[in-house]
């Protein structure tokens, strides 16, 4: 892994499901100067679904579109099996659903350092946890 | 001195430049052709076909070293040298050159370095030189990135407009950056500023009457946004010849850079103390919105490549302003329906009495001074309202006036003189009628204007008013504000009428209708709104977060500031078009004639027997139009500077159908350029091309082949026949 990349994000693996192209080359080139493999970026939940089964991935970012209920299923699933996620949306807080209350959410328009931060606090809360796991 | 000769059949014109124009005059004044410039810069007219000097003015010996009359007729490699002879030429022949001046060229004729820019009038080509400040700017697209993602992520307007007066005075170093809002009236209201230091003046919250710009000048800033004067105190240099020899026009400097300004504002500003001023227009929907006024006590100049890059930061704020406004009105009117629901609700149970007594009550549907509600002669009352004899006169003066349910004026006093004591109501009156006879109402009232203004002002220094006398400052544009509304509340807005409106629906449909049936349809309506808010919301910010992309990714193909800025507001201006189309049908669909039409009309007139559009009239779902718009922009920019768009005997057709084809139905769209100049260049931006190859199929699982045909360019796109909506309407 190239040394001189010592970001948080360095070396990880993350899914990213956007729907605009400009939006999610702009992303995706954040994530690689950052040292991620980005796994997409996609449009389409099944086109995500396809990435998912092809090795593991170690986050997700997703774009919810309320009107699109295959993406608030996905992002059940994954927030299921325990993979960390982040929503980048335009909606406000309060429009989503209850049941995502935990999960982490950026508000477009976003800076790069916002979205990194918050993609940092989850491997810093995964680690932890894995953490906590060895002492057990 | 003034000088009109009164030619028979024409308009007066003044013979001097400027003349000696007084405060009455500013409607009929010359602006945009002043026949002279600013002395800090040269003007060059130059006949397009042989660079010839038509037209000069400035000091020339200083900034190129030759007198004036030794330019007039020369060519301009004589003075300017060969290099800048060859842009400009390879500018005319490609067409390339705008009616609004940006930078070609640096050269260093002599000891001088010096910034060439050019623009189109009248037939020429209008070269304007100055000398460039040191140290010059460095890098004019980081600072514009980083300036409008400082302001971009301001949450509420306010703090927007705060953060652009910031972000303005930091960039450009003048002492003092205010923001003004024009109301509709057209009067002003500085409600944004930021100064260098807290010994300046500061004018927040000063207001003045709209006569203080004259209309002329309102619609001269709507076209051009930036205005740029380094040292009010100089003297114009005039044009010589002054007219165009060839034709005997006067010399249209609208988008000059050097364009001299009217002696009336370097007055105001003089008065103010004021001894450089640049002023950058905020423009939404096509009207002056606000103004951003730059102060500064001593002269100041500033690199045209830093003002290129604060005009294009007034252009992306603007649209930031846009968003924001209409996040704000949505909101608003959300709220006021969620407090009308609840009312109706609690009055539905205990009678009209919840209307004042309950929380919330009607001054928290409406705000005003207070309200009063009148049924069968009883008269309740809530806040601060006229006495009950005067509501009784008002009643009865309403009820032989009001024509429908609703009657509201910001002038009562004027409008019921015959009233007694008609001159103690307060001015703003919002009346609903709510019963079948006009003889119920509710009444809402609002105080003076300047009962509510904030801006106290400092006594003005003393100083010696120009010749115009001290009308020209601050506090006296102020009084002259404060007379103009005296007598006058603020006018009530659209979402208030539209609000008090709605209430009265409900009130009479209560009092008419069955309740139970009439509370389920609120509920279902509530929630329907409730999602409809949420995803207007969602598209404003959607859409920021793509021009915050298109902004930093079209810095990846651009080699200058200048290209940077021509290809950014082209593509800015193109989703801006789409975005208008979309909102005149509730973001349904576009019709696609109109999206090629809008691309293709900045080049050719609509009709033009060298374009040929044909095709059905279909719509495209929002984000098909989008996309396809910003394709076709690109397609369009390339044919005008390599295409067919680039000659004049150039055609493109642009032809479309829906046919089936790999089991699924397609829209087939052929952009086929011919008789333009021999093909060879490739598509010029790396970034158009990604649109073309990338975007298309990512965004709308699209596909389009681009080919280098020997006759033109041509191009497929194909899009899956499920993105249309709906044929065309008519």
């Amino acid at each position: 892994m190239g040394s001189s990349i010592s970001t948080a994000l360095a070396g990880l693996h993350v899914l990213l499901v956007e729907d605009e192209y400009l939006q999610a080359h702009d992303v995706a080139r954040m994530l690689e100067t950052r040292g991620a493999r980005v796994g997409g970026p996609c449009s389409s939940v099944m086109e995500a679904r396809d990435i998912l089964a092809d090795g593991p991935v170690d986050m997700a970012i997703l774009d919810i579109n309320l009107g699109d209920h295959d993406v608030l299923s996905l992002a059940a699933e994954l927030q299921d099996s325990g993979l960390p996620i982040v929503f980048l949306t335009g909606y406000a807080r309060s429009a989503i659903d209850d049941r995502f209350a935990s999960v982490p959410h950026v508000r477009k328009p976003a800076e790069h350092s916002t979205i990194e931060q918050a993609l940092t606090s989850l491997v810093m809360r995964s680690d932890r946890v894995s953490d906590d796991r060895c002492a057990n | 001195m003034k000088t009109i000769v009164d030619l028979p059949g024409h308009v007066k014109q003044l013979d001097v430049p400027f003349g000696g124009a007084d405060l009455t005059d500013c409607d009929r004044e010359p602006i945009r052709t002043p026949g002279s410039i600013q002395p800090h810069g040269v003007l060059l007219a130059v006949d397009p076909v042989n660079l010839v000097v038509m037209q000069a003015a400035g000091d020339t010996q200083r900034l190129l070293g030759i007198p004036l009359s030794r330019i007039l007729g020369c060519v301009i490699d004589e003075t300017l040298g060969v290099q800048v002879r060859d842009r400009i030429a390879t500018l005319v022949k490609h067409d390339q050159l705008l009616p609004r001046p940006f930078f070609v060229a640096d050269v260093r004729p002599g000891d001088i370095a010096l910034d060439v820019s050019a623009y189109l009038s009248g037939g020429l080509v209008v070269l304007e030189i100055e000398q460039r400040p040191s140290p010059a700017m460095l890098d004019g697209v980081s600072l514009i990135q980083k300036m409008i993602g400082t302001v971009q992520m301001a949450g509420c307007l306010a703090n927007l407009l705060n953060g652009i007066t910031c972000e303005v005075q930091q960039a450009c170093g003048f002492d003092r950056v205010m923001l003004y809002r024009f109301d509709g009236d057209g009067s002003g209201h500085v409600v944004a500023e930021a100064v260098s230091s807290e010994n300046i003046d500061s004018f927040l919250d000063l207001h003045y009457p709209a006569t203080d710009i004259p209309a002329q000048a309102r619609a001269l800033y709507c076209s051009c946004w930036i205005r740029y004067v380094p040292d009010v105190g100089y003297s114009p240099q005039r044009l010589h010849p002054d007219v165009n020899p060839s034709t005997g026009r006067s010399l249209d400097m609208s988008f000059g850079l050097l364009r001299s300004v009217s002696p009336v504002h370097l007055e105001y500003l003089a008065n103010m103390g004021v001894a450089a001023s640049m002023s950058l227009s905020i423009v939404i929907d096509g009207q002056l919105w606000g103004l951003i006024a730059c102060h500064h006590q001593t002269p100041r100049y500033l690199d045209c490549r830093l003002r290129a890059a604060l005009e294009l930061f007034a252009q992306l704020s603007s649209l930031q302003i846009k968003a924001r406004l209409e996040t704000e009105l949505a909101a608003k009117r959300a709220n006021a329906r969620s407090i009308s629901s609840s009312l109706v609700a609690s009055m539905t149970q205990q009678g009209l009495s919840a209307l004042l007594d309950d929380k919330p009550n009607l001054l928290d549907l409406l705000p005003a001074d207070g309200v009063a509600v009148v049924v069968d002669g009883v008269v309740s009352v809530l806040g601060a309202t006229p006495d009950r004899a005067s509501i009784d006169s008002l009643t009865s003066w309403l009820n032989g006036t009001m024509d429908g349910g609703i009657y509201s004026t910001s002038h009562l006093r004027n409008a019921c003189p015959t009233i007694p004591n008609a001159q103690t109501l307060p001015p703003g009156l919002l009346a609903l009628s709510i019963s079948r006879s006009p003889s119920d109402y509710v009444l809402w009232f609002l105080p003076e204007t300047v009962t509510t203004v904030k801006w106290g002002g400092k006594p003005d220094k003393i100083m010696t008013p120009g010749p115009l006398g001290d009308r020209l400052t601050p506090r006296k544009s102020f009084e002259a504000w404060v007379e103009e509304v005296r007598d006058a509340s603020r006018p009530w807005t659209p979402v208030e009428i539209e609000t008090a409106t709605l209430l009265r629906v409900s009130v009479l449909e209560i009092v008419l209708k069955n309740v139970d049936l009439f509370a389920r349809e609120q509920q279902s309506a509530r929630a329907h709104q409730a999602l409809l808010m949420a995803e207007l919301d969602h598209r404003v910010k959607n859409t920021l977060a793509t021009i915050q992309a298109l902004v930093r990714s079209s810095k990846e193909s651009a080699t200058d500031l200048v290209e940077y800025t021509l290809s950014l507001e082209g593509r800015l201006r193109s989703m801006a078009r789409t975005h208008d189309l979309l909102t005149e049908t509730h973001w349904e669909g576009a019709p696609l004639r109109l999206l090629v039409e809008s691309e293709l009309s900045a080049y050719r007139p609509l009709g033009d027997p060298h374009l040929d559009i044909r095709g059905d009239n279909i719509e495209l779902e929002p984000k098909a139009a989008i996309t396809l718009a910003l394709v076709l922009h690109e397609l369009a920019t390339n044919a005008a500077k390599y295409g067919s768009l680039s000659s004049d005997d150039g055609r493109i057709r642009v032809k479309w159908t829906v046919h089936a084809d790999r089991g699924t139905e397609w829209l087939r769209l052929d952009w086929t350029e011919s008789d333009g100049p021999l093909v060879s260049m490739p598509i010029n931006s790396g970034f158009g091309r990604t649109l073309l190859e990338k975007a298309f199929a990512y965004d709308i699982r699209g596909y389009a082949k681009l080919s280098f045909d020997p006759d033109g360019v041509h191009c497929l796109l194909e899009i899956p026949a499920g993105r249309i909506v709906r044929p065309n309407r008519g």
